[in-house]
C-alpha cells in the first residue's frame, strides 16, 4: 500500500477514534469528598492526576512539591497556613480502563478542619513528563472547603505561580449556575487564556474510580470543553449538573522550561455543583 | 473529638438588608474539661464582642459572656446538658443544643 494510501487511512481512523472518544484533558485532581460541610472533621484528599470525564489514562504522580492548606474564619480573620505535606501517601489509583497511575492521599486529622470557616488546599505537584508531547506538566491546583457556612479567604489569592481567583464560592453552586474567576500569573490576569473545563464523570473511591460514567459526550468538544479567558483573564462557566467541575487554565504560568524541555504551567480550580431541590 | 453544632433560630429579615447575613456558632469538645465555641455570619463579618449565652436545659443561666476578637469563647465544660446562645447584632440569635452532640 501507498505512503499516501497509509495516510488516508490513518486520518480516518484518527477522525474515527475521534468522534467515539470524548476529548478529555490532563487534570490534576484534589479531591476532598465534600466541600460544604456543616461540621469539622477529620477528611481525606485524594490527589490523582487523570482526565476526570473518561475516566483515564491515569497518569503518574511524583510526590508533590508542596501541600498545604491555608484557613481563614470571617473576611477579618486571621489566616493560619498548614503544611500538609507530610500526610500525603502514594498509591495506586485505578483509573476507569483498569489502568493505574500512582497517586496520593493525605488522611487530614480532624484538629486541622475544626474550626468554622474556608479552607484553601494547595497541591503544588512535581512537573509530570508527558512523553506523547515532550513537555512537562504542572498544574498548580486549588481545592476550597468551607465548614459551617462562615466564609473567609475564599477569593483570596496565594502566591502561587499561577492560579485562579474564583469570583463565586467554589463550594456554594446550586445546578444551572455560573462559576466565574479570573486567570492570574505572577499575581496578573492573562487575556485570552486557553481555559479546559471538565466534568468528574465517576464518583473517586479510596483505590479508583466507582460506578459507571454519569454522562455521554455526543461530541468530542463537549467531553473536555474548551473555552477563553477575555481580555482581562476573565471567564464565566455554566454548570448544567450536579457534582465536581475542573476548570483549568493551560499554559499560563511564568516558568516555560524545565529539565531542558518546554513546561506547561497550569492553574486548576475545582468546583463542586449542588442539585436545587 | 465531639463536636457540637449550631441549630440554628433565624428571624428572616428579608425586608431589611442590614440584616441579610445569619448568625452561624459551632462548638468543640476539648476533651480537657473545656468547650470552645465559635461564631460568625454567613457573610463573613466578626462576632467579635458580641454575646454568648450558656443555660441549662431549663433555660436557667450558666453563664454569660462575649465573644474575642476571633471570635471565639472558651468555658469549663458543664456538668449538665446545656445549650449556647449566641446573641448577634440586631437580634439575631444562634444556638446549639447538647442533644446534637455528635457520638
Amino acid at each position: 500500500m501507498s505512503r499516501v494510501g497509509l495516510a488516508v487511512i490513518g486520518v480516518v481512523a484518527s477522525a474515527l477514534l475521534g468522534g467515539a472518544v470524548p476529548a478529555s484533558a490532563h487534570f490534576q485532581m484534589l479531591y476532598p469528598g465534600e466541600s460544604a460541610r456543616m461540621r469539622g472533621g477529620a477528611l481525606d484528599l485524594l490527589m490523582v492526576f487523570t482526565h476526570p470525564f473518561n475516566g483515564g489514562p491515569t497518569m503518574k504522580m511524583e510526590k508533590p512539591n508542596a501541600l498545604y492548606v491555608i484557613t481563614q474564619r470571617g473576611s477579618d480573620g486571621e489566616k493560619e497556613k498548614i503544611d500538609l505535606l507530610s500526610l500525603a501517601e502514594p498509591f495506586e489509583f485505578v483509573g476507569g480502563e483498569k489502568d493505574t497511575g500512582t497517586a496520593y492521599r493525605a488522611a487530614v486529622p480532624a484538629t486541622r478542619v475544626r474550626s468554622l470557616g474556608d479552607y484553601v488546599f494547595v497541591l503544588e505537584p512535581a512537573p509530570y513528563l508527558e512523553e506523547s508531547e515532550d513537555k512537562y506538566i504542572q498544574q498548580f491546583t486549588k481545592t476550597i472547603v468551607n465548614v459551617g457556612g462562615v466564609p473567609g479567604n475564599w477569593d483570596q489569592t496565594f502566591d502561587l505561580p499561577t492560579e485562579i481567583r474564583p469570583l463565586n464560592k467554589p463550594y456554594a453552586n446550586w445546578t444551572g449556575g455560573v462559576f466565574r474567576g479570573v486567570v492570574l500569573s505572577a499575581g496578573k490576569p492573562v487575556p485570552f487564556a486557553e481555559i479546559e473545563v471538565e466534568f468528574v464523570n465517576r464518583t473517586p473511591g479510596k483505590q479508583g474510580w466507582t460506578g459507571k460514567p454519569q454522562v455521554k459526550a455526543p461530541h468530542p468538544s463537549l467531553g473536555g470543553q474548551s473555552i477563553r479567558a477575555d481580555a482581562n483573564g476573565g471567564f464565566a462557566v455554566g454548570l448544567p449538573r450536579a457534582g465536581w467541575w475542573g476548570i483549568g487554565a493551560l499554559n499560563v504560568g511564568p516558568v516555560k522550561e524545565h529539565k531542558g524541555k518546554k513546561l506547561s504551567q497550569d492553574a486548576v480550580i475545582w468546583v463542586q455543583v449542588t442539585t436545587v431541590k | 473529638m465531639r463536636v457540637f453544632f449550631a441549630a440554628l433560630c433565624l428571624p428572616i429579615l428579608w425586608a431589611a438588608p442590614a440584616a441579610a447575613h445569619s448568625p452561624l456558632v459551632a462548638c468543640f469538645d476539648n476533651e480537657d474539661g473545656t468547650i470552645t465555641c465559635e461564631a460568625g455570619y454567613s457573610d463573613g463579618a466578626s462576632s467579635a464582642g458580641q454575646v454568648i449565652r450558656v443555660l441549662q436545659t431549663n433555660k436557667r443561666l450558666i453563664l454569660e459572656n462575649v465573644f474575642d476578637k476571633k471570635g471565639t469563647y472558651t468555658f469549663k465544660k458543664p456538668v449538665t446538658a446545656f445549650f449556647v446562645e449566641f446573641i448577634g447584632d440586631t437580634a439575631h440569635l444562634a444556638t446549639f443544643d447538647s442533644v446534637d452532640l455528635e457520638k
